[in-house]
């Protein structure tokens, strides 16, 4: 009874706006943090940064977080306004899209516009079939493929050109096979394309592993591989790509924060600081499994390396597929 | 005779179909896509064809007779308003939530024949400051509520 | 079964859980009422509640709100024209011009009886056909769902008054052409532009809808210069004569619109991507055919049968999007999908094991639906005289504070206020076309199903390599097709059709 009354206590601070500000124990690295969020109330970006904040704020690292939203240009308004205004407590979430954006100019800046922070949560690419399909594993897919690419339809939840167009693709080119003739099916979101896939439309799907083991596990699909380097121990069973004959591939979709550029070396290491610190709370523990993320952490230079290398990835294999 | 309401409203759709047919050229064709059946510009070329015909149609075989009398509407208070809504829109980040929208308010009530000073006030600002505390504290929708320059 | 549903009743009927949904649902509406927000985002604000709890009392607390803000948009809808969602636009067909002409009770407390009535069916229906439905609309592909976005369209017929048709049609292409602004969905470049970079995400739905219904409508009302002393007793006529008591004729001509309209919105909403929205104006044309050429004539000037149909159709689609969701854990809307989140978050995967493996859950997930629709109607009837005083607001403050919550609506969740500027446009725009006597229905219509069904086809294209043979080559998407004809020429044919029965009649008679 105690549980529920508190339970409609929190309902009724929704309702009634009383809010009062949690004092946890642990010191203090940053005193405060404004998250911005390039798109609107309710996506993923959005998730990302009140999650985060949330376990900052709650675990005593960060004094106090505010978020603000802006959306527009795929996200261009919110990199313009971060450029501009040149604010050191504001913090910008944002994720693989931004490489790809920019490479293909929705919008003229790029991560080098900015101070990449860390990369905080991310999610690996997998290559999925129908568990009634007869391809049994990355080699048959390969081989129906390069018998004849134009009855391999290959779905995934973003435009031609996309990330999960390009995870597909850098499977069959790792694998030997030509990326170019991949036929992509594009579906405006994962779900409608996991869909797809059941209902026979597509022979395979390019997404993300954390959704493909939610239906792998009620045994409705079978994933081929997954673009990590290391077995994922969500299901252990699945090899890597680069196990399976697509040799060398790795794909990391990314989320992690951006601060403005020009920032302060000192400023920059107390934010490091602070998300270092953050994946050993059991707060961080409760908002990350509630919303089903993979700590993928990479810090300052680490970040900028990575960024270097997936822009470089990306750029050439879009080259070679024709979209840029 | 000739400028029915049907014919108005045909001419101003046949303008803007045209328009939109003219930037169809603007979508850019990737290199790879032009051998397929159906690109990013085959829907607006078939939509702006029917428009074009249909817009044509309404024009030479207009079935509402009905003519357009622009006298009895007030035009200046409905371009007012315009005016003050956009006006919102380019004060709502400068001068934060509670202010511009307070402004909004007050100018609206004002401009539709409330003249006591007293209850423009009581009304317009309460309410703004009880959304936003609502909004802000209860379904955590962060807005800037001040002005830059009050803004710690 | 019987002992599922037991287990079901068991669960929900605690102390606990009741007080959830009494909860919910009234939080739900309340924040269903307030503009830009809708079932969406209600749901995704009780998210961190509900983790707290266990599965069952989560997922209760969720369908409660969920139909809360349903009922809450419709709320909306019909006392200012303001549709929040997509769904509830056809409910402001019928809705909104009988609360005008002072049947504001009336109207809240139809739209209450339908969709509570269009839940409890459809609840229904799920427990008898859930695991054969589900196989069903897994077999849906994307030829099938384009030939539903073309069924959907073939609704605006039933917009279309005598000799309109063109109207209608050209309205409908002016919305498709409004749905192709913005990033393709298909290979992702932009169109129509213009070089701007706030309209590479494309024309938000909530924004040309508060646009064209909320922002012209108040903007025609201060165009016109009525005398305010009588307008104020307009309101206050529309506010105190509101009786809401349904009369007999009335339940009458509901009954066989919410069992029609009941089946056809669930058997829409289990199609993952279909939805509420193209169920409610499915169910809005087959009715206005239906009715018959008199009573027809009434749809969109406040008929019952208009009003009842759309909300019975949304809530029971609403109810159906969980089919796919429960037995496939194939989320087919946005709201499903923050729910499949929820339950994955209490490490419940839905999926043809759940009604096996957890049938706690499974089960009172569909008791709760039934809980939250009996608890809507029973807390909020009585609420419909206070919810219906919005209407006595005298015009010089209701005017601008339509204007403000039409604009923040929109502005909160984008947070763009580039889209303020736009709304202006589109206000300016809407209002033009409505002072020249063009029905804004139809463009909404062609906006809403243009993206989907674009993408349907060229999806459909690229598997089947550029050959259009699927279109009479498969019989699904061709039975489709061929309904869709049959609605856009048989209300131009009927008037032939009427002739020739009566000349029949008329010799049988005379023999």
């Amino acid at each position: 009874m105690i549980k529920s009354l508190k339970v409609a206590l929190a309902a009724g601070a929704v309702l009634f706006g009383a809010h009062t500000a949690l004092q946890a124990a642990g010191h203090q690295v940053v005193e405060e943090i404004k998250f911005l969020v390039p798109g609107g109330a309710g996506g993923g970006w959005d998730g990302t940064a009140r999650g985060t904040g949330e376990a900052l704020t709650k675990a005593g690292l960060v004094g106090a977080a505010s978020y603000e939203n802006m959306s527009g240009g795929g996200g261009g308004k919110a990199i313009a306004h971060i450029i501009e205004t040149k604010d050191e407590s504001t913090l910008m979430v944002n994720s693989t899209p931004i490489v790809i954006r920019s490479l293909t100019g929705v919008f003229p800046q790029s991560f080098r516009d900015l101070t990449p922070i860390a990369g905080t949560i991310g999610d690996y690419g997998a290559i999925v079939v129908n568990k009634d399909s007869d391809i049994q594993d990355l080699a048959g897919l390969v081989a129906a493929y390069e018998a004849d690419p134009s009855k391999v339809a290959v779905g995934g939840g973003s435009v031609a050109g996309g990330m999960d167009h390009l995870i597909a693709a850098l499977v069959m080119k790792n694998a030997g096979a030509d990326p170019t003739k991949v036929k992509y099916i594009p579906y405006d979101a994962g779900g409608k394309a996991m869909a797809g896939l059941l209902s026979g439309e597509i022979r395979g799907l390019a997404t993300g592993f954390g959704e493909a083991v939610a239906l792998a596990r009620q045994d409705e699909v079978r994933i081929l591989c997954v673009t990590s380097t290391e077995r994922n121990d969500a299901m252990s069973e699945v090899p890597t790509c680069d196990e399976a004959g697509s040799k060398g591939t790795e794909f990391v979709n990314w989320r992690g924060f951006f601060g403005a550029p020009g920032m302060s070396e000192e400023k920059k290491a107390t934010y490091i600081e602070a998300f270092e610190k953050m994946y050993d709370t059991p707060e961080w523990a409760t908002v990350r499994d509630r919303n089903g993320w993979v700590d993928i952490y990479n810090p300052d230079a680490d970040f900028v390396k990575f960024l270097e290398a997936q822009e470089e990835q990306i750029g050439s294999l879009m080259k070679e597929l024709g979209f840029l | 005779m000739f400028f029915t309401k049907d014919r108005i409203g045909g001419i101003l759709l046949l303008i803007f179909c045209c328009i939109y047919a003219l930037k169809i050229g603007n979508i850019r064709l990737l290199p790879f896509q032009a051998d397929q059946a159906f690109t990013a510009r085959t829907m607006p070329e078939a939509l702006a064809v029917m428009g074009i015909i249909l817009s044509m149609a309404l024009i030479i075989f207009p079935t509402n007779r009905e003519r357009f009398s622009i006298k009895e509407f007030n035009w200046p208070l409905g371009l007012a308003f315009l005016l003050l809504m956009s006006l919102y829109g380019f004060t709502v980040r400068p001068l934060g939530f509670l202010l511009a929208t307070s402004a909004f308010l007050i100018a609206g009530f004002a401009m539709l024949g409330e003249r006591s000073p007293i209850k423009l006030v009581l009304v317009a600002v309460p309410l703004v400051v009880l959304f936003w505390a609502l909004m802000n504290y209860g379904l955590d929708v962060t807005v800037q509520p001040l002005p830059s320059f009050l803004r710690s | 079964m019987l002992d599922g549903i037991l287990i079901g009743l068991t669960t929900a009927f605690s102390m606990q859980n009741i007080m959830f949904v009494i909860m919910g649902c009234l939080v739900g509406t309340f924040i269903g009422m307030l503009p830009g927000l809708g079932p969406m985002s209600a749901i995704a604000l009780m998210i961190p509640i509900a983790a707290s709890l266990d599965p069952s009392a989560g997922i209760i607390l969720m369908a409660a709100v969920y139909y809360g803000a349903i009922f809450g948009g419709s709320t909306s809808s019909i006392l200012i024209n303001a549709p929040g969602v997509a769904s509830t636009v056809a409910t402001s067909f019928d809705g909104y011009p009988m609360a005008k002409s002072g049947k504001a009770g009336k109207a809240l407390a139809i739209a209450a009886y339908s969709s509570f009535s269009g839940g409890v069916v459809a609840a229904f229906l799920l427990i008898l056909t859930a695991p054969y439905l589900a196989s069903v609309s897994l077999s849906f592909q994307s030829t099938d769902y384009f030939a539903l976005m073309v069924l959907g369209l073939s609704a605006v017929a039933a917009f279309a008054g005598k000799g309109e048709v063109i109207k209608a049609l050209l309205m409908t292409v002016f919305g498709l052409m409004l749905s192709t602004v913005g990033t393709d969905q298909t290979i992702g470049v932009p169109r129509f532009t213009l070089g701007m970079i706030d309209l590479v995400d494309g024309i938000s739905f909530l924004l040309l809808v508060m646009a064209t219904f909320a922002l012209s409508e108040a903007l025609m009302a201060i165009l016109k210069k009525v005398d305010e002393s009588k307008r104020e007793e307009e309101r206050k006529a529309a506010a105190e004569l509101g009786s809401m008591a349904v009369t007999k004729e009335e339940v009458k001509e509901m009954a066989p619109v919410i069992g029609r309209s009941s089946i056809l919105g669930f058997i829409i909403g289990v199609l993952p991507g279909a939805g509420a929205t193209i169920a409610s104006f499915l169910a809005y044309g087959t009715e206005q055919r239906i009715a018959g050429a008199k009573k027809g004539k009434l749809f969109g000037k406040g008929s019952v049968r208009g009003l009842s149909a759309p909300e019975t159709a949304n809530n029971a689609a609403a109810t159906g999007s969980f089919v796919p969701l429960l037995t496939l854990g194939i989320p087919g809307s946005g709201t499903t999908a923050i729910m499949l989140g929820a339950l994955i978050g209490y490490g419940i995967q839905p999926g043809p094991r759940l009604y096996i493996d957890q049938p706690d859950v499974f089960w009172s997930v569909i008791v709760s639906m039934w809980l939250g629709n009996i608890i809507l109607l029973v807390l909020n009837l009585p609420l419909i005289p206070y919810i219906a005083r919005v209407l006595a607001v005298p015009a010089r403050f209701l005017l601008p504070l339509i204007l403000f919550f039409s604009l923040i609506g929109v502005y909160f969740v984008s947070f763009n206020t580039f889209d303020i500027q736009l709304m202006v446009l589109f206000g300016l725009v809407a209002t033009i076309l409505r002072l020249l006597s063009f029905s804004l229905a139809p463009m909404i219509l062609g906006f809403i199903l243009g993206g989907m069904m674009e993408e349907n086809l060229r999806r459909a294209l690229l598997i089947n390599n550029d050959s259009w043979a699927f279109l009479w080559e498969r019989p699904l998407t061709l039975a489709i097709l061929i309904i869709a004809v049959l609605c856009l020429f048989v209300p131009m044919l009927s008037p032939v059709f009427e002739k020739m029965r009566r000349k029949t009649k008329g010799t049988a008679s005379a023999d």
